[in-house]
């Protein structure tokens, strides 16, 4: 009887390791109140919205910065893009993912000029906008996972007399999406295996590189 | 029946212990593993493969993100330099050097995030507008009442955290040491004298 309970409670223990490894795992990707939650939950998709810096939809955010979200959501192949012309501030761009947590990051001198375009879409859709779009090879473009996330402009506003310029630069991003074409057919249902041996017998990573950020 | 006396008894406690686990890893941090220079503790943004799941799950249970590597560093501190909890009811010194980047702010909040409120608007202080010394370091006063100098009041706050942040892409690869970020003095707590 008591080395039933024993055996009983060791188990009980280990389901109990089982569950915490998967419970910690787990968060990311359900938490409802995570900053893409938060995010989407003032913001919609193809839409600049401008956020607070006060803590109040993103606990984190420089109260010295003025911020604008372009949320955006990958699946089915849509592609996002973000253009417009920023200040000449100290300004940075973020793309965040549920799946991924921030996927990439740029700042000012990967755009002297100010004149950013920014697309974000799954390994594929952006791929296929590098081959076919030269417009696209001049902006920056990112693989994000699929599902939901967004881009965060910050633009550094510690003068108070250059916040209405920066408002109005904000004000005129925009933000689109794309659909995926139909004539490609239907979009990856899920993530292609991890090794893809070619026909010439040489191994390939089928998830390509990550983009390495700009300086 | 022993049986499922049994089985009720492995669920219970696996659900109780796993599910009490991580919420207490959480909480106490105990998981924590950011690097930690003096005072300050690094707040990582991104996330990605490589980045320590407890803290991708503390983020992600805040809403936090963070700056990426691309951006610049943030860094965060809860205590002084003598490693006691920075008190709401007294005044503190964040003074010395400050690593150079394109632009750095120092802001005020509590632990959830919200700014202290006052007429001035004063929430902080930035590479632009924070008065140096002569030789060139920094010094801030943090506190309920007005002192000279760069002074930031924190008004009605019920707890205070500084936050460091430092813009430039090439930060997040070399970090600065202690010697590099300002200390955290107690100057006064009430009426009383502190250190």
């Amino acid at each position: 009887m008591t080395g039933a309970l024993v055996r009983s409670l060791i188990a009980g223990l280990l389901i109990a390791g089982i569950v915490h490894v998967v419970a910690v795992l787990m968060i990311p990707k359900v938490a409802p109140n995570d900053a893409t939650g938060r995010v989407r939950s003032v913001a919609n998709l193809g839409n600049v919205t401008l956020i607070p810096s006060d803590g109040s939809v993103l606990t984190d955010l420089d109260p010295y910065f003025l911020h604008a979200v372009c949320p955006f959501d990958t699946a089915g192949g849509t592609t996002t893009t973000l253009t417009g012309t920023l200040p000449d501030e100290v300004w940075t761009l973020a793309v965040v993912s549920r799946a991924g947590g921030m996927v990439a990051g740029f700042e000012q001198d990967a755009a002297p000029d100010g004149v950013v375009s920014l697309t974000v879409g799954l390994a594929d859709a952006v791929e296929r906008l590098r081959l076919a779009s030269a417009a696209a090879a001049s902006g920056f473009t990112v693989e994000a996972p699929a599902g939901p996330g967004f881009i965060l402009v910050r633009v550094a506003a510690a003068d108070i007399e250059s916040r209405p310029a920066t408002l109005r630069a904000l004000g005129g991003l925009t933000c689109a999406a794309t659909e995926r074409p139909a004539s490609l057919g239907p979009a990856p249902l899920a993530p292609l295996p991890p090794i893809n041996l070619e026909p010439t017998g040489q191994l390939r990573p089928a998830l390509p590189l990550p983009v390495p950020a700009p300086r | 029946m022993f049986l499922v006396v049994r089985l009720l008894i492995i669920a219970v406690i696996g659900a109780t212990a796993g599910l009490g686990s991580v919420w207490l890893a959480l909480e106490s941090g105990v998981f924590d593993t950011a690097p930690r220079i003096g005072p300050w503790r690094l707040q990582a943004g991104g996330g990605g493969p490589s980045a320590n799941p407890y803290a991708v799950a503390e983020n992600a249970r805040a809403g936090r993100i963070g700056l990426g590597p691309a951006e610049g560093i943030a860094v965060v501190a809860a205590t002084d330099s003598a490693g006691n909890p920075l008190e709401p009811i007294c005044h503190y010194a964040v003074e010395g050097a400050i690593p150079a980047a394109e632009l750095w702010t120092l802001s005020v909040t509590d632990e959830a995030g919200n700014l202290p409120r006052n007429p001035a608007g004063r929430t902080g202080f930035t590479s632009r507008d924070a008065i140096r010394t002569a030789d060139g370091s920094l010094v801030v006063i943090v506190g309920r009442t007005a002192r000279p100098g760069n002074f930031v009041p924190t008004g009605t706050l019920g707890s205070v955290v500084l936050t460091l942040r430092l813009y430039g892409s090439g930060l997040a690869a070399r970090l600065p040491g202690p010697d590099r970020l300002p200390a955290i003095r107690r100057l006064e707590c009430g009426g009383g004298r502190g250190r």
